[in-house]
Protein backbone atom coordinates (compact mmCIF):
# COMPACT_ATOMS: atom_id res chain seq x y z
CA UNK A 1 0.00 0.00 0.00
CA UNK A 2 1.20 3.62 -0.78
CA UNK A 3 2.37 5.61 2.13
CA UNK A 4 -0.16 8.16 3.30
CA UNK A 5 1.90 10.62 2.63
CA UNK A 6 2.76 10.04 -1.21
CA UNK A 7 -0.79 9.52 -1.20
CA UNK A 8 -1.52 12.84 -0.62
CA UNK A 9 1.05 14.52 -2.43
CA UNK A 10 -0.03 12.25 -6.15
CA UNK A 11 -3.77 13.74 -5.38
CA UNK A 12 -2.38 17.11 -4.60
CA UNK A 13 -0.49 16.84 -7.83
CA UNK A 14 -3.66 15.24 -9.36
CA UNK A 15 -5.62 18.03 -8.72
CA UNK A 16 -3.50 20.81 -9.97
CA UNK A 17 -4.67 20.41 -13.56
CA UNK A 18 -7.90 21.10 -12.61
CA UNK A 19 -7.08 23.93 -11.03
CA UNK A 20 -4.93 25.56 -13.87
CA UNK A 21 -8.01 24.54 -16.29
CA UNK A 22 -10.50 26.87 -13.90
CA UNK A 23 -8.24 29.48 -14.22
CA UNK A 24 -7.26 29.26 -17.99
CA UNK A 25 -10.42 28.02 -18.98
CA UNK A 26 -12.69 31.71 -18.59
CA UNK A 27 -13.27 32.50 -22.29
CA UNK A 28 -15.67 35.59 -21.79
CA UNK A 29 -19.65 35.75 -21.83
CA UNK A 30 -21.51 32.75 -22.65
CA UNK A 31 -25.09 32.07 -23.82
CA UNK A 32 -26.43 29.11 -24.42
CA UNK A 33 -29.76 27.98 -26.11
CA UNK A 34 -31.32 25.42 -23.26
CA UNK A 35 -32.48 22.08 -25.38
CA UNK A 36 -35.74 23.08 -27.03
CA UNK A 37 -38.92 20.01 -27.68
CA UNK A 38 -40.52 19.43 -30.57
CA UNK A 39 -43.34 21.88 -31.13
CA UNK A 40 -46.20 20.37 -32.74
CA UNK A 41 -47.75 22.08 -35.42
CA UNK A 42 -50.95 22.00 -37.44
CA UNK A 43 -50.34 22.63 -40.87
CA UNK A 44 -51.90 25.81 -41.92
CA UNK A 45 -52.23 27.10 -38.63
CA UNK A 46 -49.69 29.38 -36.71
CA UNK A 47 -48.40 28.13 -33.37
CA UNK A 48 -46.11 29.72 -30.71
CA UNK A 49 -42.38 28.05 -30.02
CA UNK A 50 -40.54 29.60 -27.01
CA UNK A 51 -36.78 29.39 -27.67
CA UNK A 52 -35.15 29.81 -24.54
CA UNK A 53 -31.52 31.11 -23.49
CA UNK A 54 -29.45 31.71 -20.61
CA UNK A 55 -26.91 34.33 -19.88
CA UNK A 56 -23.45 33.11 -18.29
CA UNK A 57 -23.25 34.65 -14.30
CA UNK A 58 -21.52 38.05 -14.36
CA UNK A 59 -22.73 39.06 -17.54
CA UNK A 60 -25.31 40.65 -19.90
CA UNK A 61 -26.46 40.92 -22.95
CA UNK A 62 -28.18 44.07 -24.18
CA UNK A 63 -32.19 43.32 -24.33
CA UNK A 64 -34.01 43.71 -27.90
CA UNK A 65 -34.58 47.18 -27.42
CA UNK A 66 -31.63 48.90 -25.66
CA UNK A 67 -32.15 52.30 -24.15
CA UNK A 68 -29.26 53.77 -26.17
CA UNK A 69 -28.84 54.22 -29.87
CA UNK A 70 -25.66 52.61 -30.45
CA UNK A 71 -26.05 49.73 -27.92
CA UNK A 72 -26.57 46.73 -30.22
CA UNK A 73 -29.90 44.77 -29.48
CA UNK A 74 -30.55 41.33 -29.07
CA UNK A 75 -31.90 39.79 -32.03
CA UNK A 76 -33.22 36.57 -33.30
CA UNK A 77 -32.83 35.56 -37.56
CA UNK A 78 -34.06 32.37 -38.51
CA UNK A 79 -34.17 30.58 -41.64
CA UNK A 80 -37.02 28.02 -42.24
CA UNK A 81 -37.47 25.36 -44.50
CA UNK A 82 -40.04 26.06 -47.64
CA UNK A 83 -43.69 25.73 -46.87
CA UNK A 84 -42.96 26.84 -43.16
CA UNK A 85 -43.65 30.61 -42.18
CA UNK A 86 -42.25 32.11 -39.82
CA UNK A 87 -43.99 35.11 -38.29
CA UNK A 88 -43.53 37.66 -35.46
CA UNK A 89 -40.37 37.00 -33.01
CA UNK A 90 -41.26 38.66 -29.40
CA UNK A 91 -38.27 39.24 -26.96
CA UNK A 92 -39.09 39.66 -23.84
CA UNK A 93 -38.80 42.91 -21.97
CA UNK A 94 -35.50 43.77 -21.06
CA UNK A 95 -34.70 44.17 -17.34
CA UNK A 96 -33.44 47.79 -16.55
CA UNK A 97 -30.47 47.61 -14.48
CA UNK A 98 -27.24 49.96 -13.93
CA UNK A 99 -23.56 48.71 -13.32
CA UNK A 100 -20.81 49.72 -11.87
CA UNK A 101 -19.02 51.03 -15.08
CA UNK A 102 -22.22 53.99 -15.21
CA UNK A 103 -24.07 53.88 -11.83
CA UNK A 104 -26.12 56.61 -12.98
CA UNK A 105 -27.35 55.02 -15.97
CA UNK A 106 -29.79 52.45 -16.43
CA UNK A 107 -29.72 49.70 -19.29
CA UNK A 108 -32.30 47.78 -20.47
CA UNK A 109 -30.54 44.11 -20.23
CA UNK A 110 -30.92 40.19 -19.98
CA UNK A 111 -29.33 38.49 -17.92
CA UNK A 112 -29.83 34.78 -16.56
CA UNK A 113 -32.64 32.76 -18.18
CA UNK A 114 -34.49 35.22 -21.35
CA UNK A 115 -37.06 33.22 -23.49
CA UNK A 116 -38.16 34.50 -27.48
CA UNK A 117 -41.54 33.41 -28.68
CA UNK A 118 -41.43 32.87 -32.53
CA UNK A 119 -44.33 32.94 -34.38
CA UNK A 120 -44.37 29.49 -37.31
CA UNK A 121 -46.73 28.69 -39.45
CA UNK A 122 -46.84 25.14 -41.96
CA UNK A 123 -48.77 25.98 -44.78
CA UNK A 124 -51.33 23.99 -45.49
CA UNK A 125 -50.24 21.92 -48.18
CA UNK A 126 -46.99 20.92 -46.28
CA UNK A 127 -46.46 17.15 -45.73
CA UNK A 128 -47.13 16.13 -42.41
CA UNK A 129 -43.15 15.34 -40.80
CA UNK A 130 -40.26 16.70 -38.48
CA UNK A 131 -38.82 19.89 -39.74
CA UNK A 132 -35.70 21.58 -38.30
CA UNK A 133 -35.35 25.30 -38.40
CA UNK A 134 -31.84 27.23 -38.05
CA UNK A 135 -30.86 30.60 -37.34
CA UNK A 136 -28.35 33.13 -35.29
CA UNK A 137 -28.80 34.86 -32.00
CA UNK A 138 -26.93 37.93 -32.31
CA UNK A 139 -25.81 39.15 -28.86
CA UNK A 140 -23.51 41.64 -26.88
CA UNK A 141 -22.55 41.42 -24.09
CA UNK A 142 -20.62 42.87 -21.35
CA UNK A 143 -19.41 42.55 -17.69
CA UNK A 144 -18.96 44.61 -14.87
CA UNK A 145 -16.01 46.41 -16.48
CA UNK A 146 -15.64 45.72 -20.21
CA UNK A 147 -17.64 44.33 -23.41
CA UNK A 148 -17.43 41.99 -25.63
CA UNK A 149 -17.87 42.49 -29.35
CA UNK A 150 -20.83 40.98 -31.02
CA UNK A 151 -21.43 37.32 -31.22
CA UNK A 152 -23.77 34.83 -33.01
CA UNK A 153 -24.94 31.68 -31.26
CA UNK A 154 -27.01 29.48 -33.48
CA UNK A 155 -30.22 28.64 -32.48
CA UNK A 156 -31.83 25.17 -34.07
CA UNK A 157 -35.15 23.95 -32.98
CA UNK A 158 -37.56 21.49 -35.03
CA UNK A 159 -41.23 21.71 -35.20
CA UNK A 160 -43.43 18.42 -35.84
CA UNK A 161 -46.11 19.36 -38.61
CA UNK A 162 -49.16 17.51 -38.34
CA UNK A 163 -52.58 17.12 -39.92
CA UNK A 164 -55.48 19.21 -38.85
CA UNK A 165 -58.49 17.96 -38.03
CA UNK A 166 -61.00 16.82 -40.55
CA UNK A 167 -62.97 19.77 -41.27
CA UNK A 168 -66.87 18.99 -40.98
CA UNK A 169 -68.91 17.29 -43.89
CA UNK A 170 -71.48 19.50 -45.69
CA UNK A 171 -73.38 18.58 -48.48
CA UNK A 172 -72.57 20.39 -51.29
CA UNK A 173 -75.75 22.29 -52.44
CA UNK A 174 -77.77 21.01 -55.11
CA UNK A 175 -78.47 22.80 -58.08
CA UNK A 176 -82.44 23.48 -58.52
CA UNK A 177 -82.14 22.12 -62.43
CA UNK A 178 -81.04 18.57 -60.76
CA UNK A 179 -84.56 17.60 -60.08
CA UNK A 180 -86.03 20.37 -62.41
CA UNK B 1 -6.53 30.96 4.92
CA UNK B 2 -4.77 30.52 8.51
CA UNK B 3 -8.02 31.13 10.35
CA UNK B 4 -9.57 28.69 8.31
CA UNK B 5 -7.16 25.82 8.69
CA UNK B 6 -7.12 26.21 12.42
CA UNK B 7 -11.03 25.82 12.37
CA UNK B 8 -10.85 22.72 10.46
CA UNK B 9 -8.20 20.73 12.12
CA UNK B 10 -9.76 21.93 15.84
CA UNK B 11 -12.46 19.36 14.99
CA UNK B 12 -11.70 16.19 16.77
CA UNK B 13 -12.90 14.26 14.46
CA UNK B 14 -10.58 15.66 12.05
CA UNK B 15 -7.94 15.12 13.96
CA UNK B 16 -8.46 11.63 14.39
CA UNK B 17 -8.87 11.12 10.92
CA UNK B 18 -5.45 12.97 10.03
CA UNK B 19 -3.97 10.74 12.93
CA UNK B 20 -5.61 7.56 10.99
CA UNK B 21 -3.62 8.89 7.62
CA UNK B 22 -6.18 7.02 5.95
CA UNK B 23 -4.98 7.17 2.18
CA UNK B 24 -8.44 7.73 0.89
CA UNK B 25 -9.07 10.52 3.37
CA UNK B 26 -6.20 12.23 2.34
CA UNK B 27 -6.42 12.22 -1.20
CA UNK B 28 -10.37 13.45 0.01
CA UNK B 29 -8.62 16.20 1.69
CA UNK B 30 -5.97 17.10 -1.03
CA UNK B 31 -8.73 17.31 -3.33
CA UNK B 32 -11.06 19.34 -1.06
CA UNK B 33 -7.80 21.69 -0.45
CA UNK B 34 -7.49 22.37 -4.18
CA UNK B 35 -11.04 23.32 -4.81
CA UNK B 36 -10.82 25.51 -2.16
CA UNK B 37 -7.67 27.30 -3.20
CA UNK B 38 -9.58 27.77 -6.90
CA UNK B 39 -12.87 28.68 -5.79
CA UNK B 40 -12.69 30.36 -2.53
CA UNK B 41 -9.79 30.85 -1.03
CA UNK B 42 -7.30 32.08 -3.60
CA UNK B 43 -7.92 35.65 -4.35
CA UNK B 44 -6.95 35.73 -7.78
CA UNK B 45 -8.12 32.46 -8.72
CA UNK B 46 -9.69 34.61 -11.84
CA UNK B 47 -6.70 36.21 -12.83
CA UNK B 48 -4.74 36.40 -14.73
CA UNK B 49 -7.07 35.17 -17.82
CA UNK B 50 -5.24 34.40 -21.29
CA UNK B 51 -6.20 38.11 -22.39
CA UNK B 52 -4.44 39.53 -19.18
CA UNK B 53 -1.70 37.29 -19.58
CA UNK B 54 -1.46 38.21 -23.72
CA UNK B 55 -1.59 42.15 -22.23
CA UNK B 56 1.34 41.03 -20.18
CA UNK B 57 3.56 39.82 -22.87
CA UNK B 58 3.32 42.80 -25.01
CA UNK B 59 5.24 45.13 -22.20
CA UNK B 60 8.22 45.91 -23.27
CA UNK B 61 7.48 45.21 -27.06
CA UNK B 62 8.09 47.08 -29.82
CA UNK B 63 4.53 48.85 -30.85
CA UNK B 64 3.45 47.85 -33.96
CA UNK B 65 3.26 50.66 -37.06
CA UNK B 66 0.44 51.00 -38.20
CA UNK B 67 -2.06 53.79 -40.22
CA UNK B 68 -5.49 54.78 -39.66
CA UNK B 69 -7.97 57.49 -41.25
CA UNK B 70 -9.11 60.10 -38.69
CA UNK B 71 -12.43 61.01 -38.81
CA UNK B 72 -12.06 64.16 -41.06
CA UNK B 73 -10.25 61.76 -43.76
CA UNK B 74 -6.52 62.79 -42.76
CA UNK B 75 -4.42 59.44 -42.90
CA UNK B 76 -2.52 58.96 -39.13
CA UNK B 77 0.76 57.28 -38.66
CA UNK B 78 1.74 56.03 -35.39
CA UNK B 79 5.01 56.97 -36.30
CA UNK B 80 3.70 60.51 -36.27
CA UNK B 81 4.12 60.41 -32.86
CA UNK B 82 7.55 59.61 -31.98
CA UNK B 83 9.03 60.93 -29.08
CA UNK B 84 5.55 61.05 -27.78
CA UNK B 85 3.79 58.62 -24.96
CA UNK B 86 1.09 57.60 -26.66
CA UNK B 87 -2.24 56.03 -25.45
CA UNK B 88 -4.09 53.91 -27.89
CA UNK B 89 -7.53 53.32 -26.47
CA UNK B 90 -9.77 50.91 -28.26
CA UNK B 91 -12.89 52.02 -27.96
CA UNK B 92 -16.78 50.69 -29.74
CA UNK B 93 -19.97 53.06 -30.41
CA UNK B 94 -21.59 49.92 -28.36
CA UNK B 95 -19.41 49.81 -26.05
CA UNK B 96 -20.93 51.75 -23.01
CA UNK B 97 -18.16 51.34 -20.90
CA UNK B 98 -15.74 52.68 -23.13
CA UNK B 99 -17.78 55.83 -23.18
CA UNK B 100 -17.32 56.01 -19.56
CA UNK B 101 -13.69 56.41 -20.11
CA UNK B 102 -13.54 58.66 -22.95
CA UNK B 103 -14.01 61.94 -21.52
CA UNK B 104 -11.04 61.24 -18.96
CA UNK B 105 -9.11 60.78 -21.74
CA UNK B 106 -10.05 63.58 -23.18
CA UNK B 107 -9.12 65.51 -20.04
CA UNK B 108 -6.06 63.82 -19.28
CA UNK B 109 -5.12 64.89 -23.11
CA UNK B 110 -5.50 68.56 -22.05
CA UNK B 111 -3.22 67.81 -18.96
CA UNK B 112 -0.41 66.16 -20.22
CA UNK B 113 -0.10 67.48 -23.95
CA UNK B 114 2.27 69.92 -22.98
CA UNK B 115 4.50 66.93 -21.44
CA UNK B 116 4.35 64.71 -24.50
CA UNK B 117 1.33 62.63 -24.54
CA UNK B 118 -0.72 62.03 -27.30
CA UNK B 119 -4.27 60.08 -27.25
CA UNK B 120 -5.49 58.22 -30.22
CA UNK B 121 -8.96 56.47 -29.96
CA UNK B 122 -8.86 53.42 -32.69
CA UNK B 123 -12.42 52.54 -33.36
CA UNK B 124 -12.46 48.95 -33.52
CA UNK B 125 -15.09 46.45 -34.12
CA UNK B 126 -17.54 48.80 -35.04
CA UNK B 127 -20.27 48.80 -38.02
CA UNK B 128 -20.67 52.46 -37.30
CA UNK B 129 -20.65 54.93 -40.13
CA UNK B 130 -17.83 57.17 -39.42
CA UNK B 131 -19.92 60.41 -39.38
CA UNK B 132 -21.77 58.52 -36.58
CA UNK B 133 -18.42 57.60 -34.62
CA UNK B 134 -17.30 61.37 -35.34
CA UNK B 135 -21.18 62.94 -34.03
CA UNK B 136 -20.47 60.17 -31.09
CA UNK B 137 -17.25 61.46 -30.34
CA UNK B 138 -18.26 64.91 -30.12
CA UNK B 139 -21.69 64.08 -28.30
CA UNK B 140 -19.17 63.14 -25.41
CA UNK B 141 -16.26 65.97 -25.93
CA UNK B 142 -13.27 64.24 -27.27
CA UNK B 143 -11.14 66.52 -29.36
CA UNK B 144 -7.95 63.67 -29.74
CA UNK B 145 -7.96 62.56 -32.75
CA UNK B 146 -10.24 59.54 -33.45
CA UNK B 147 -8.99 56.80 -35.86
CA UNK B 148 -11.38 55.31 -38.12
CA UNK B 149 -11.17 52.53 -41.31
CA UNK B 150 -12.80 49.94 -42.53
CA UNK B 151 -13.70 46.96 -41.08
CA UNK B 152 -10.44 45.32 -42.63
CA UNK B 153 -8.07 47.66 -41.45
CA UNK B 154 -9.44 48.08 -37.96
CA UNK B 155 -9.29 44.55 -37.78
CA UNK B 156 -5.57 44.39 -38.54
CA UNK B 157 -4.58 46.96 -36.25
CA UNK B 158 -7.18 44.85 -33.63
CA UNK B 159 -5.02 42.40 -34.34
CA UNK B 160 -1.41 43.36 -34.04
CA UNK B 161 -2.43 44.87 -30.43
CA UNK B 162 -3.74 41.40 -29.41
CA UNK B 163 -6.94 41.23 -31.07
CA UNK B 164 -9.33 43.29 -28.59
CA UNK B 165 -10.92 40.03 -27.04
CA UNK B 166 -12.90 43.03 -24.69
CA UNK B 167 -13.27 46.83 -24.87
CA UNK B 168 -11.87 49.19 -23.96
CA UNK B 169 -8.64 48.27 -23.83
CA UNK B 170 -5.81 50.94 -23.96
CA UNK B 171 -2.15 50.42 -24.73
CA UNK B 172 0.32 52.70 -22.90
CA UNK B 173 3.45 53.16 -25.85
CA UNK B 174 6.75 54.94 -24.33
CA UNK B 175 8.56 57.50 -26.10
CA UNK B 176 10.98 54.99 -27.74
CA UNK B 177 8.08 53.07 -29.12
CA UNK B 178 7.65 50.14 -26.99
CA UNK B 179 4.65 49.15 -25.20
CA UNK B 180 4.57 49.83 -21.48
CA UNK B 181 1.32 48.44 -20.46
CA UNK B 182 -1.94 47.35 -21.96
CA UNK B 183 -4.94 47.41 -19.60
CA UNK B 184 -8.03 45.23 -20.78
CA UNK B 185 -11.42 46.72 -19.27
CA UNK B 186 -12.39 49.95 -17.31
CA UNK B 187 -10.33 51.52 -15.06
CA UNK B 188 -10.60 54.63 -12.62
CA UNK B 189 -9.38 57.51 -14.01
CA UNK B 190 -6.60 57.77 -11.27
CA UNK B 191 -5.96 54.38 -12.95
CA UNK B 192 -5.75 55.54 -16.12
CA UNK B 193 -3.54 58.85 -15.19
CA UNK B 194 -0.92 56.44 -13.28
CA UNK B 195 -0.52 54.49 -16.56
CA UNK B 196 0.23 58.00 -18.23
CA UNK B 197 2.69 58.94 -15.53
CA UNK B 198 4.26 55.87 -15.50
CA UNK B 199 4.74 55.49 -19.70
CA UNK B 200 6.01 59.01 -18.98
CA UNK B 201 8.70 58.03 -16.79
CA UNK B 202 9.59 54.65 -18.86
CA UNK B 203 11.28 54.81 -21.99
CA UNK B 204 12.92 57.42 -24.42
CA UNK B 205 16.88 58.33 -24.25
CA UNK B 206 16.74 61.88 -23.62
CA UNK B 207 18.29 62.81 -26.99
CA UNK B 208 15.67 61.11 -28.70
CA UNK B 209 13.53 63.47 -26.58
CA UNK B 210 14.90 66.12 -27.14
CA UNK B 211 15.21 65.66 -31.10
CA UNK B 212 11.61 65.55 -31.26
CA UNK B 213 11.15 69.85 -30.93
CA UNK B 214 7.47 69.79 -29.56
CA UNK B 215 8.93 66.88 -26.86
CA UNK B 216 9.64 68.67 -23.21
CA UNK B 217 13.24 68.36 -22.32
CA UNK B 218 13.60 64.97 -20.24
CA UNK B 219 14.66 66.79 -17.31
CA UNK B 220 11.14 68.87 -17.33
CA UNK B 221 9.30 65.67 -17.90
CA UNK B 222 10.71 63.77 -14.51
CA UNK B 223 10.22 66.94 -12.30
CA UNK B 224 7.55 68.84 -12.79
CA UNK B 225 4.61 66.65 -12.84
CA UNK B 226 5.87 64.93 -9.49
CA UNK B 227 6.90 67.88 -7.84
CA UNK B 228 3.38 69.17 -7.81
CA UNK B 229 1.89 65.85 -6.80
CA UNK B 230 4.22 63.98 -4.49
CA UNK B 231 1.69 61.27 -4.05
CA UNK B 232 1.72 60.19 -7.52
CA UNK B 233 5.29 59.76 -7.26
CA UNK B 234 5.06 57.27 -4.04
CA UNK B 235 2.11 55.49 -5.75
CA UNK B 236 4.05 55.13 -9.21
CA UNK B 237 6.65 53.70 -7.08
CA UNK B 238 4.81 51.76 -4.53
CA UNK B 239 3.18 49.93 -7.60
CA UNK B 240 6.22 49.31 -10.17
CA UNK B 241 4.93 47.44 -13.90
CA UNK B 242 3.63 44.32 -12.83
CA UNK B 243 0.14 44.85 -12.89
CA UNK B 244 -2.02 44.64 -15.72
CA UNK B 245 -5.52 45.04 -14.35
CA UNK B 246 -5.45 46.96 -10.90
Amino acid sequence: MMNPTKSFLVALLLCLPLAGQEQFARKGPTVTMSPASVASLQRGKAGSVELHFVVGAGFHVNSNTPTEEFLIPTTLDLDAPTDIVIGRVTYPAGKMASFPFSPKQKLSVYTGEFAVSVVVRPLAEVLPAEYAVHGTLRYQACDNAACYPPKRLPVDFRVRVVKGPRPPRRNPPQSPHVHG
Amino acid sequence: MKSLTSYFTSFSWARRVTLRRDPVVLIVLAMLASLLLVFGLNPISHDPTPEDLAAARMQGQVAHEFVLPDTEGKMVHLSDFRGKAVVLNFWATWCTPCKVEMPWFAELQKQYASQGVQILGVDTRDDAAMEDVAAFAKDIGVDYPILVGKPSEQNAVANDYGGMPVLPETVFITRDGKVSEKALGLRTKNQIEESIRKTLYQGGSQQQIVEKQSAPAVGEVLRSPVESRPEILNSVRSHGQGSVRE
